[in-house]
């Protein structure tokens, strides 16, 4: 009989325990879908858009790329150009979905709207889309004037050094990362590929962690401001980490250093921190909306001004 | 010159009034242990007027030459009524006898009833209650008891609270008087204190008396017993997850007692058959609380309290399939309390009481993590030791004066001064690497220390002066001011300043009136109204989505300043049915400045930058409600009912673009209702149920692409902070216990079941996929869960 009792009770408290995971009805505010306006432009560059739309979160849809909105690109207040999807040149891009522990894999078809016009440094360009379906939105952005890299001889065969003179008169945003272009032989032809490289550097400026083996940060990209040296010239010092692996097999090396709007440092960071902070689920704090300047919708319109310098060429030694 | 206006104002009626008048003092006390009993009431019918013995059972009552029958008096005790002739001062110990007629019952109540005290807000839950309430896996826990209580938030499964609106560190625990700063374990399932070892428990949500300080939102005051000072006794408990011992007694008879009680959870010695032979597992926490007090003479008396409490958890993985290949993996974490008190009660005259108090507090936290390996591998053999090792805490040194003075039965004064001594070390890491090979080039050894933040120090003192004045029989007041000093003691930019400078540097001050009055509108009503200022000078870094043990305790600095809040109450109270029912309506506003929060996504288990730079700052925010609070003290049937209408209330310059949003506990409805019946003298049955609104969250109301990279995410677009409420909460425990007495014990078997009817009670939601539609999931923490102990006394 005691058996039974506690058997009957185990039963009861493993049948009790089921379901502590469970579907509920949340009552969000409603939500209307609007225009998802997604560019990033280069000085110097062609400019393409990507338009899409929101959609409630829940239910059993997802986005899609929208053809047939009307794109208007303005340079300084002046309208430049209708910007038309390039049907010639459709992309696909993956996403995943999990279910719980279950991952999806599910692709997109994006065709993007384009124009030839050729962006420059310190200009505002504004974009205006218009489609029956959702409110029309807008968004600008200012391109940054960009700074010019001075080389430095590094000591160590890893290292790189540069400097670079930043604009006392606003505030900066920059990003570094460091390419390697590699080639090898394959069926009889020279076949090749550009890898973005890790580095790491005690720069204080620099996103900083725990240090690991003297260098507080380890990456393949740095974003940084220029609180802690504005106006001055910025000297960075950096390490290849894994150098000796590669260092002679490498066709060439090569810094890409970009100077960041504002409204781009403000979108990676937040995104940076939306995908990261949901992967840690409620250990990642409190959730962070991500920035737009898209007005009546949501996405980004950023821009930035990069220059490519070599390093390190094999192909010439 | 406000500040000496009232000092001489104070000084003026209590003196005034105290020609041609003796006292009667004296200590009041338990006659079957000799515990002094807090809060009894002390009354002089013939003319109106009485006193109430404070915190060490001690009372003083000055009456005009005469004779007068004088009522001492405590509610689960008989009265006495003593005769006495004040044509001279008088000493008067009372022992008090238990009631025969109300042994079982227990009130919740302050020391006088609702009606009568001055003080807002209170509220005194005698330790017998907090025993009876129905607990999860049957152990009895002092703030669950509190979360019951109205005006007290709360999450499913953490023992933490929110009071008023305020944040988990907004609440000044007090163990015997010493800071407790971390009061959980197991990640706040359980609290920290072990109700054997209690003796009272006091809440204060508003209305604060001067002589608190240091929090902005509540105080909650827990004071262990004394032991046993008549005779030898022990207490026993086994349960489902932990073990109790408690064993009390004289040294030396009515002089010296002791107390001593331990406490264990074996939730390791449990799961450790179902492990391999690899894995060594540690999943406890214990308790340990031990007081002994010594009367020295009729006007002396000394405590040492200590209490030591830890939460261990550790994991050793051996692992050796391979051959040629052997690895250890362990982890561990830690986190525990060591307090301690050394008091001394000093009696200068039959009118004067003084307490000092010397604590000492340290809260830490560790986490570990290692792997020690050995491998070989074509012909290279390598051995591998990692390690990873993260602390923080707090840490404090206090000295406190405290004196009661009763000059006369129209004046109560209170004053004294603190001082304490801070020592914050918000965060330390240490990494440790070293590989060794047989070739060379995979050789690499780091050992590195990297603190987050300074270590900080910082010097906290306050002086306080309060008198509970009663002008007339119908008004009293309780009005105090408290002057606070805050400094930190390692500023470089400081080294050159004086300690007078320092002192006298206004920015370090801070004054913060208090006022609680209460008018009686007849014997059976009255109301009362409170004013209270307060000052923090620490933070609390909570990871904004649920706290957890790593969180750090920070001083205030210049970039991060002292939190501070104001706060209005007032209340309508009533006695029902000769007293048998107290009915208290209470109105509330309060506003906080200084507040800080963690920046969007940042997470202190994920971040190693600087704290001062990961926070928002200049928050303020505002709580405001209704609570409806109404008990039945007597009678087989004792329990209470309690309702909250609140909102709470945040903005922040950097949050929710600036605009006012709802506290992640704005709980609009919040009701409890906690019964007991005494079915027969052997059979006592218990019941709570609770409902609470759902908790604010910030949800995702969109889902939209990113820019396209080598993939595309998904982004979530989440509208205003806090805009979505969870699902309500609510529960039914309900417990049963047969006490049986036995030749030379009494022993009481206990069952019963939390979360009775098996709700699912939301902890936390997310957005995901199931069958191919996205869903709102919740987490939900406890099913029902049945209980049972046994426990003896002897």
């Amino acid at each position: 009989m005691k058996n039974l009792s506690i058997i009957i009770l185990s039963a009861i408290f493993l049948y009790s325990c089921d379901g502590l995971e469970t579907v509920i009805d949340l009552d969000i505010p409603e939500h209307n879908p609007v225009l998802v306006l997604n560019s990033s432009i280069n000085a110097d560059s062609n400019i393409r858009v990507f338009v899409s739309h929101s959609i409630d979160a829940f239910g059993n849809t997802y986005p899609i790329s929208i053809d047939d909105a009307t794109v208007l690109l303005y340079e300084d207040n002046q309208f430049i150009d209708t910007l038309l999807p390039d049907f010639t040149d459709p992309k696909y891009y993956t996403y995943f979905t999990s279910d719980d522990f279950n991952f999806r894999e599910d692709s997109i078809l994006i065709h993007y709207y384009k124009s030839d016009f050729i962006t420059q440094a310190n200009k505002t360009y504004r974009l205006e889309v218009s489609h029956p379906m959702y409110p029309s939105v807008s968004s600008s952005t200012t391109t940054p004037s960009g700074v010019e890299l001075n080389l430095l001889e590094s000591n160590n065969p890893a290292g790189i050094e540069f400097s670079f003179n930043d604009d006392p008169s606003k505030e900066n945003f920059y990003r570094l990362r460091v390419l390697a272009h590699f080639s090898y032989e394959f069926d009889g032809q020279i076949k090749s590929f550009t890898e973005r490289i890790e580095f790491r550097s005690n720069d204080l400026s620099f996103p900083g962690d725990v240090p690991f083996d003297g260098f507080s940060f380890y990456g393949y990209r740095a974003i940084f401001e220029d609180a802690l040296f504005n106006g001055s010239e910025k000297q960075i010092s950096i390490e290849l980490v894994g150098a000796e692996e590669y260092l002679e097999e490498v066709d060439s090396i090569y810094i890409h250093f970009s100077e960041l709007s504002s409204d781009a440092y403000s979108y990676i960071n937040s995104r940076n921190s939306q995908v990261n902070s949901g992967q840690a689920g409620i250990f990642g704090g409190e959730v962070t909306p991500v920035f737009s300047n898209v007005e009546n919708g949501l996405g980004i319109f950023r821009s930035l001004n990069s220059q490519t310098v070599t390093v390190r060429n094999n192909l010439t030694e | 010159m406000k500040f000496n206006n009232l000092i001489f104002f104070i000084l003026f009626f209590a003196l005034s009034a105290s020609a041609q008048k003796h006292t009667v003092s004296g200590f009041i006390s338990d006659a079957s242990n000799g515990e002094t009993v807090v809060g009894a009431n002390i009354f002089c019918k013939e003319l109106g007027l009485g006193t109430t013995a404070n915190t060490y059972g001690f009372y003083s009552l000055t009456l005009p030459k005469g004779s007068y029958e004088i009522t001492y008096s405590f509610l689960g005790y008989d009265s006495e009524l003593v005769q006495i002739n004040f044509d001279k001062d008088v000493k008067k110990n009372i022992q008090f006898k238990s009631s025969s007629t109300l042994i079982n019952e227990v009130v919740v109540s302050s020391e006088k009833n609702v009606v009568q005290e001055t003080t807002t807000s209170t509220i005194n839950i005698p330790i017998k209650q907090i025993k009876k309430i129905p607990a999860l896996l049957g152990e009895v826990d002092i703030l669950k008891a509190i979360q019951l209580l109205p005006g007290v938030q709360s999450n499913e499964g953490s023992s933490g609270f929110y009071v008023r609106g305020g944040g988990p560190d907004q609440n000044l625990i007090l163990l015997d008087g010493v800071p407790v700063y971390n009061a959980s374990h197991l990640g706040g399932l359980f609290s920290v204190f072990n109700a054997d070892a209690i003796k009272s428990v006091r809440l204060i949500k508003g209305g604060f008396p001067a002589r608190f300080g240091g929090r902005l939102s509540s105080v909650l005051q827990i004071d262990m017993k004394e032991g046993n000072a008549k005779e030898f006794k022990g207490d026993a408990t086994l349960g489902l997850v932990s073990s109790k011992l408690t064993l009390e007694g004289p040294i030396i008879k009515d002089k010296t007692s002791f107390i001593i009680s331990g406490r264990r959870t074996y939730a390791d010695l449990i799961v450790k058959p179902f492990l391999d032979d690899e894995t060594d597992l540690s999943l406890y926490f214990y308790d340990l609380n031990a007081k002994v007090n010594h009367k020295i003479s009729e006007t002396d008396r000394i405590f040492l309290s200590a209490y030591a409490g830890n939460d261990i958890f550790s994991v050793n993985f051996i692992e050796n399939e391979e051959p040629g290949a052997e690895s250890n993996l362990n982890f561990g974490l830690g986190y525990g309390n060591l307090t301690s008190t050394a008091r001394w009660n000093h009696l200068f005259s039959n009118k004067l009481f003084s307490n000092t108090t010397l604590t000492y507090s340290n809260y830490s936290f560790n986490t570990n993590f290692g792997i020690v390996a050995a491998e070989t591998f074509d012909d290279v053999s390598q051995n591998t030791n990692i390690a990873f090792d993260y602390k923080n805490g707090i840490e404090d040194y206090g000295a406190r004066i405290d004196f009661d003075y009763l000059p006369n039965p129209n004046h109560e004064i209170k004053f004294g001064t603190s001082y304490t001594y801070h020592y914050f070390f918000p965060g330390e890491t240490k990494l440790k690497y070293d590989i060794t090979s047989s070739d060379t080039i995979f050789n690499l050894s780091v050992d590195t220390i990297f603190n987050f933040s300074d270590n900080v120090n910082a010097h906290e003192m306050f002086v306080y002066l309060e008198d509970n004045i009663r002008f007339s029989d119908r008004l009293r007041a309780n009005v105090g001011i408290h002057l606070g000093y805050y400094s930190l003691a390692n500023l470089s930019s400081q080294t050159n300043v004086s300690l007078l400078d320092k002192i006298t540097d206004k920015t370090n001050l801070s004054f913060q009136p208090r006022i609680s009055a209460r008018y009686l509108l007849n014997k059976d009503w009255s109301f009362k109204l409170s004013y209270a200022q307060m000052n923090q000078n620490i933070h609390l870094l909570s990871n904004s989505s649920v706290g957890l043990p790593s969180d750090i305790w920070v001083p205030a600095v210049d970039s991060v300043p002292s939190q501070s809040s104001s706060q209005i109450a007032g209340s309508i109270n009533t006695v029902l049915k000769d007293g048998a029912y107290e009915v208290s309506l209470e109105g509330y506003y309060k506003k906080l400045d200084n507040l800080i929060a963690y920046q969007a996504g940042f997470s202190n288990l994920q971040s190693t930058e600087n704290w001062i730079n990961s926070v928002e700052t200049g928050g303020v925010g505002e709580s405001y409600g209704m609570e409806l609070f109404i008990q039945k003290n007597k009678g087989k049937t004792t329990g209470w009912i309690g309702y909250t209408l609140s909102w709470s209330n945040r903005k922040f310059e950097n949050i929710n673009f600036g605009e006012w949003y709802p506290y992640k506990y704005d709980r609009r409805h919040d009701f409890s209702i906690v019964l007991s019946h005494e079915l027969t003298k052997s059979w006592d049955v218990s019941a709570t149920w609770i409902y609470g609104t759902g908790n604010a969250i910030t949800f995702p109301q969109a889902i939209y692409f990113d820019s396209p990279g080598n993939n595309i995410n998904i982004l979530e677009s989440y509208g205003n902070r806090n805009s979505t409420r969870l699902p309500p909460s609510h529960r039914l425990d309900v417990g049963f216990s047969h006490t049986k007495k036995k030749k030379r014990y009494n022993r009481t078997v206990s069952f019963g079941a939390y979360n009775f009817y098996n709700r699912k009670n939301p902890f936390f939601a997310y957005l995901t996929t199931e069958n191919d539609r996205r869903v709102a999931k919740q987490v939900s923490l406890f099913p029902v869960i049945p209980s049972i102990s046994y426990r003896i006394q002897f």
